[in-house]
């Protein structure tokens, strides 16, 4: 875009040298520039309009592949599924409370199970 | 992430799952995680922390080992990327987990497959992946990876 703006000028220049001050011609270079500025920054919102479209498109399909594989552990119907936690050490960084006072931090240990389990029952009222 | 390519994921600046992610994997210093599924072993998680002491600063190394135990349970029959997009978005990913000093090694059944991260030490597999974040421990492991990930 900006190379065909400067080509413009060029030729704008050459049927005009014998004035390399003309307030015309200044005038122009100026609404090309601007025209410059205008289809650059109409590029950058489609850009960033694009960009964002692909975010979200990308987003969505790490969520849909996140979402499968969960799908699988949680509703799987009759089915047990186990997390087992073994002396899993989690340091909780420092915090401050609303009234900016030190709430400090801490390490959680972690031993046991969380166990969960799906069944599925009949529903009398289908057929 | 941000999908530039075709089906390639990429793991931008400001991930924001992806820094969830590492901040988890930060804030744990140690300890396992397993998953059973139906009574089965599906997968288990050991995490450790090293504290380096570099020019008097404290490093803290992680190493997280996920082993896949029933790989074919994590498959995702909708995905449609290929190797190479897998090997492309592991290498972003694997940039950002040696930036954030974390080592990831996925294996298989026990056995190792692929490092990722700090750790990585690549030499062939530098070729193929372009990344010096990335190390293929068994070639012939990470296949069986792929195939249980695309078969199932």
């Amino acid at each position: 875009m900006h190379n065909a703006g400067w080509k413009n000028w060029s030729c704008f220049i050459g049927s005009a040298s014998h004035h390399p001050l003309n307030p015309k011609l200044i005038y122009q270079y100026e609404m090309l520039n601007n025209n410059i500025g205008e289809h650059a920054n109409i590029g950058k919102e489609q850009g960033g309009n694009t960009r964002q479209g692909e975010e979200q498109k990308a987003v969505s399909q790490w969520a849909q592949i996140v979402s499968q594989v969960m799908e699988k552990v949680v509703s799987g119907t009759n089915m047990s599924t186990t997390i087992e936690f073994d002396d899993l050490e989690v340091d909780i960084p420092k915090a401050k409370g609303p009234d900016g006072r030190d709430l400090g931090g801490a390490t959680w240990k972690l031993n046991g199970k969380v166990v969960w389990i799906t069944e599925a029952h009949r529903d009398q009222g289908s057929i | 992430m941000i999908l530039f390519g075709r089906k390639h994921l990429h793991v931008s600046e400001s991930d924001q799952i992806i820094d969830s992610l590492f901040k988890i994997m930060s804030s744990v210093s140690s300890g396992s995680i397993k998953l059973e599924v139906a009574n089965q072993p599906a997968m288990k998680i050991e995490i450790n922390t090293n504290d380096d002491q570099v020019d008097g600063d404290d490093n803290n190394r992680t190493v997280v080992l996920l082993d896949l135990l029933e790989p074919t349970f994590f498959s995702v029959p909708d995905d449609q990327t290929g190797l190479f997009d897998k090997l492309r978005t592991a290498a972003e990913f694997a940039q950002k987990l040696t930036d954030n000093g974390i080592t990831f090694s996925l294996l298989r059944k026990g056995k190792e497959a692929i490092t990722l991260g700090e750790e990585a030490r690549p030499s062939l597999s530098r070729i193929i992946t372009k990344s010096n974040d990335i190390q293929v421990n068994s070639i012939k492991e990470s296949a069986k990876l792929k195939n249980d990930f695309d078969d199932a």
